[in-house]
């Protein structure tokens, strides 16, 4: 069956009739199969690869072969990335940082995160993902939507797709991007990573701006009344849908749907961007960056604003993690600006009740290293990227708490036990959301398209589960 | 679309071999082969020496032939220990079946090999003999057709006159026609009327605007340093030089030598020096905040990475750290392109003043400047940088292009003359490719190569290739000439379908690869902004001169504003401009690169901070709420009903008018009807409410017409601005 035929055709229906489209977009596809724990998922994407040496993945032996040559055994026969290649010798280097075991889970954390220690028993710490792609651009593709070329559908546009909105008021896929304080890299961060792909274009990512006010040109002209607004919207509504009956393009479809968005924008988005209502506690929590629009710690706020709205997908992308020299101090400078934060996003989120039934996810595109990367001085060195294991954690929604899942080796090189290549965390995050990754498909070019790829059947990490 | 379906019959194909008497179909190593070595062995088997695996090398004619028996083995076996790709490499790159029978049909038939196709000539290959022969107007129309029919597909129908006027003007000068052209082409009843019409179109001042709005994204082009304070520049004359280069219809491969290399031009011109401020677009750092060297080597760079976009669609920046993993460009060959560019002594900016050594003025007084490129007398000595670090230096290298490209001819000078002579050589297999794939791309909506920043063998294969060579040697053939180039494509029958098509053809086709319906895609976003002023009589048709700022909401520029000392730079505060200054083509917006032009942004403008030949287009609400909002839309919405006003007596006359300046087309009754329903319910309102009908029409400076009844002109303000939001006013069908 073709499900942009049969959605198209029932948008055209409502449109001619007057029906507000959204309203349709409740008639999702019949792939929910499974119980949702997750009603909503919000993703900390941390933007250039975090080091996981430096935060969660504490490994002693590092600090005592310090500057000792990586043994060839642990490097083995995989590639290594170009960026260090070439380079006379690969120094192992040990964290100059200290580590600490949470003392309710016995999960380790460095001493940058002293507030995300905090959250360890609501978070499930996967030591063992492993991606294919060590150059950013393809790995942060393959991050968000299973393939490392570009045109397939992204997760956030998967899962609006698949639970379709839950708040006709606001997009159901929100992407919020913040600057970090270390690094200033470059890598493009561009509308292809949020983007729907094949799906229906009305399922792409919105994001709202970087800086400044987050969403432009909301009001009205003076002199037009929300009646008179909604009378030219009929207008145009009834034009453009007139036009999809001769053309054809699913373009105009998706436009009288973003139109009618756009007109309920008006009036939710102000709602949404007013943090007047927060007690002072709140801003407490969540650091003094909160008043700085477009800061992550912002940015944090207002994931929970808006998964409180109901919105399915939230994304954030903070910059700022390529730390290839100078890691030790940018990894500082990025941890300040995210750990307070990102601590307090999920503490109020579960003083809300909205934990349990929120996903959240946080990690980068890769990891880093354990071999040092440029010059290894006492205090001072970099790490290149590194696809072959690194960490992330998932908390709330459906997700076991306070324990931690797979194993690398001595070197925090190699996954030894429980890899978790990216399809099997995309079915994951789905099967969080009541969506069975099997069945989740969209057919385009005579293939049933998943967001786990067409290949090998991807596996639930069920005992990550609640 | 052939190789999804290919991929599902494979699989069934492989469980039916053995018995099956079908002769299975030969395996083309461009199509089939390579794809799947590129994506899965040459990781570890292909050009990258230095991490080149059991010395096996699978990117070539000879490795895969001498190494058959051994390679069939290791990709068939079941042995995780010795199956390639290795289980640790990464459980996405084995092979699946059906690629396994790919490799081992392609072996069973010799393993024929081809060199990627972008990396040789082009060659002018037998024009398709399409059944039917009376559908094709030019040889553009015999390839499509050829692949058409082989497909089982037939062409559209023709657009008829308007729609396809409205295309060609919105394409070659980026206005809507006005209703005399449209009057014009109806009248010429002669043979070649539309073809008269678009040599007028190509004669238009406006067509060199129209085409740098294109150059100008590839070039990163931008009113700001984009780095630290982001103060101000003035590199607006090598703007206009663009603008004023394609109305000249400077032949291609002039415009690149002296974009590249004016300055190095035996007795330079005022204007070719003005050229050379291509590579002086890029992000410049400010004072005292930078190493340097390190500073210096990041515009080199830049230089080259842009030069690989632009003229050869290579992402040459993967060799800046190492040998490239895909395509056979070595770390060396990259800083052999670097060390053409090495050899100029940049200063830094202090976002004080505006631009950066090297400048030339342009004014009697000095003050006017604009940043050209300026050889250093003794040329700088350059090296390979390890892992691209500014401070690891390797061995020294000599200026020199890519090893896998026609040799550099021994006559030319080893300097950036010589390169850009090079890159426009008829042997160099790129440039003319590229360029006239982004031309094809700017009027289609996708380039034959839909990856036109990426000719590479990561890069998609090119849909039409005999036409996209064809459309190449012609194009150099004919004296690298731009407009002539564009004539045939837009006076091809492809270019004259009708882009209305069935359904299933939309979802057959989405991108319209095939291309069995005319192009139809959103405007680019300055011509959205364009066509509203053009339709309401507002654009101001100046060309040229300085950047100008037009309405913004307030805080755009002030929140990425230098906290400390905003007064002590240039384009920190945001000052708009008033009169005709608002009302240029968006091409004129002020282009600040940390916070670039909130309403074109919506609609996909690039930053400019790197070069862009591919921009996306999105569909977002946030794109509603500029058309519907931004007091641009609204202002050009009051003007165009005054205009209609004044030219009609009848509501019903003044909306048909309005609705036709904005798409080209009457409207049908019941459109008409919708919106003078619109009308009459919007007027019923102000005139009980005059106040509100007021407020309306105060937004924007333009001074409201005291002649008009302001109730009427405000309802129908309401109407015109529905019609500027119709899908089809910002569409190009």
């Amino acid at each position: 069956m073709d499900h942009s035929m049969l959605t198209r055709r029932a948008l055209l229906t409502g449109a001619a009739h007057g029906v507000g489209v959204a309203a349709l977009a409740h008639l999702h596809p019949a792939h929910a199969a499974v119980m949702p724990r997750a009603k909503r998922v919000i993703s900390l994407f941390q933007f250039g690869g975090p080091s996981q040496h430096e935060l969660f993945d504490e490994k002693p032996q590092l600090k005592i072969r310090h500057g000792q040559e990586l043994p060839p055994s642990v490097r083995g026969n995989g590639p290594i990335s170009g960026l260090s290649r070439g380079q006379a010798g690969l120094p192992v280097v040990g964290s100059p940082f200290s580590f600490q075991r949470e003392s309710r889970t016995g999960l380790a954390f460095s001493e940058l995160l002293p507030h995300t220690a905090k959250m360890a028993p609501h978070l499930c710490m996967i030591r063992s993902v492993t991606t294919d792609a060590v150059a950013h651009d393809p790995a942060l593709t393959l991050m968000q939507s299973g393939a490392q070329l570009p045109g397939k559908a992204s997760i956030g546009s998967w899962v609006s797709y698949g639970l379709g909105s839950g708040n006709r008021d606001l997009p159901s896929y929100v992407v919020l991007t913040s600057k970090g304080s270390g690094d200033k890299d470059t890598q493009p961060l561009g509308p292809r990573l949020w983007s729907s792909g094949y799906l229906p274009s009305s399922h792409q990512g919105v994001a709202f701006r970087a800086s400044g006010d987050p969403v432009l040109y909301l009001g009205d002209p003076p002199g037009i009344s929300r009646q008179q607004r909604r009378n030219m919207l009929d207008a145009v509504t009834r034009l453009d849908a007139r036009l999809a009956r001769t053309v054809h393009d699913p373009e105009i479809t998706t436009r009288i749907a973003q139109y009618e968005l756009a007109f309920r924008m008006q009036s939710s988005v102000p709602d949404l961007l007013d943090f007047g209502g927060e007690r002072q506690d709140v801003f407490d929590l969540y650091g003094a960056d909160t008043r700085r629009p477009g800061s992550y710690a912002a940015n944090c706020l207002l994931a929970r604003r808006l998964v409180e709205r109901g919105v399915r997908f939230v994304q954030l992308f903070h910059r700022g993690w390529d730390q290839h020299r100078a890691l030790p101090e940018h990894i500082r400078l990025q941890c300040g600006d995210t750990d307070q934060p990102t601590a307090a996003l999920l503490m109020d989120l579960e003083r809300r009740g909205l934990l349990e039934d929120t996903l959240v996810i946080w990690g980068g595109e890769f990891g880093r290293t354990a071999y040092c990367q440029g010059k290894l001085s006492q205090d001072d060195f970099g790490r290149d990227h590194h696809g072959r294991s690194f960490t992330m954690w998932l908390a709330g929604g459906g997700i076991k708490g306070g324990v931690s899942y797979g194993e690398t080796d001595d070197f925090g090189y190699n996954v030894t036990r429980d890899p978790v290549p990216l399809r099997d965390l995309h079915a994951t995050v789905l099967h969080c959301a009541g969506l069975d990754p099997s069945r989740l498909s969209f057919r385009f070019q005579g293939l049933d398209q998943r967001l786990t790829g067409v290949g090998e059947p991807a596996k639930i990490l069920t005992r990550l589960l609640v | 679309m052939r190789h999804a379906i290919r991929v599902l019959w494979g699989a069934t194909a492989l469980v039916l071999s053995g018995s099956s008497a079908a002769t299975p179909k030969a395996v083309d190593y461009s199509h089939d082969v390579r794809p799947i070595l590129a994506k899965k062995c040459f990781a570890c088997h292909g050009p990258d020496a230095s991490n080149r695996k059991a010395q096996l090398r699978l990117d070539t004619s000879d490795g895969p032939r001498e190494a058959k028996d051994e390679l069939l083995a290791r990709i068939k076996t079941h042995d995780d220990d010795d199956r390639m790709p290795p289980a640790d490499f990464s459980d996405g790159k084995r092979l699946t079946l059906t690629e396994v029978e790919v490799i081992e049909r392609w072996m069973a038939q010799g393993a024929p090999f081809q060199d990627h196709w972008a990396f040789t000539a082009p060659t002018r290959h037998p024009v398709s003999t399409p059944a039917n022969t009376r559908w094709p107007r030019n040889d553009i129309d015999r390839f499509v057709l050829g692949k058409l029919e082989k497909e089982g597909l037939a062409p559209s129908p023709e657009a008829d006159g308007a729609a396809l006027l409205r295309r060609a003007s919105l394409d070659l000068i980026g206005l809507l026609p006005t209703l005399e052209e449209h009057e014009a082409l109806r009248r010429d009843r002669r043979p070649g009327a539309y073809e008269r019409a678009v040599d007028r179109l190509l004669a238009s001042p406006h067509y060199g605007e129209r085409m740098a709005l294109m150059w100008l994204d590839a070039a990163r082009y931008a009113d700001t340093h984009g780095l630290h304070v982001d103060s101000a520049r003035e590199m607006w004359p090598w703007r206009d030089w663009v603008i004023d280069a394609f109305n000249r219809n400077l032949p291609f491969d002039q415009f690149t030598v002296e974009q590249l290399a004016g300055d190095l031009l035996p007795e330079p011109t005022r204007d070719q020096r003005v050229a050379t401020g291509f590579h002086r677009n890029h992000l410049i750092s400010g004072q005292n905040s930078e190493i340097p060297e390190k500073v210096h080597v990041g515009y080199v760079v830049d230089r080259v990475n842009t030069t690989g976009a632009v003229w050869l669609g290579l992402t040459l920046s993967c060799a800046q750290c190492h040998d490239h993993k895909f395509d056979p460009i070595s770390q060396l060959d990259y800083y052999r392109l670097f060390a053409f560019f090495n050899n100029i002594d940049e200063k830094a900016i202090d976002g004080r003043d505006g631009n950066a050594a090297p400048t030339l003025p342009l004014s009697a007084n000095g003050k006017l400047t604009t940043m050209v490129m300026a050889e250093r007398a003794q040329q700088r000595p350059s090296h390979l940088l390890i892992r691209g670090e500014y401070d690891q230096k390797g061995a020294p290298v000599e200026p020199g292009t890519p090893s896998v490209l026609p040799a550099m001819a021994p006559e030319l000078p080893r300097n950036r003359l010589g390169l850009a002579r090079w890159l426009v050589d008829a042997r160099n297999p790129l440039p003319a490719r590229v360029f006239v794939n982004r031309l094809w791309q700017m009027l289609f909506g996708t380039g034959l190569v839909a990856t036109s920043e990426d000719f590479g063998q990561q890069g998609e294969v090119p849909s039409h290739p005999e036409l996209l060579d064809h459309l190449a040697t012609e194009f150099v053939r004919g004296g690298w000439d731009v407009k002539a180039m564009l004539r045939l494509m837009v006076t091809s029958a492809t270019y004259w379908q009708r882009s209305a098509a069935p359904a299933a053809a939309y979802a057959r086709d989405p991108d319209n690869r095939l291309l069995a319906r005319g192009p139809r895609f959103r405007l680019d976003a300055e011509l959205i902004r364009d066509a509203a002023l053009r339709a309401s009589g507002l654009l101001s048709t100046r060309i040229g001169g300085p950047s100008v700022k037009p309405y913004q909401p307030a805080g755009v520029w002030a929140a990425v504003a230098s906290a400390a000392k905003t007064g002590m730079y240039t384009a920190q505060v945001y000052e708009q401009d008033h009169g005709e200054s608002l009302y240029r083509r968006g091409l004129y917006t002020f282009w600040k690169r940390l916070a670039p032009p909130p309403a074109l942004a919506a609609f996909d403008a690039p930053t400019r901070e790197s070069c862009t030949t591919r921009r996306p287009r999105t569909n977002t609400p946030l794109q509603a709420l500029v058309l519907m909002n931004d007091p641009t839309f609204i202002e050009a919405a009051r003007a165009l009903a005054a205009k209609v006003m004044h030219a009609r007596r009848e509501t019903d006359g003044r909306i048909a008018l309005a609705f036709r300046l904005v798409t080209g087309r009457e409207p049908a009754p019941d459109e008409l009807r919708t919106l003078s329903d619109t009308f009459r319910r919007q007027h019923t309102l102000y005139r009980r409410d005059e106040a509100s009908a007021r407020a309306l029409l105060g937004v924007g400076e333009t001074p409201v017409d005291a002649a008009l009844d302001p109730r009427a002109l405000a309802a129908l303000t309401t109407v015109t601005s529905v019609i500027l939001n119709l899908d089809e006013a910002i569409t190009k069908g």
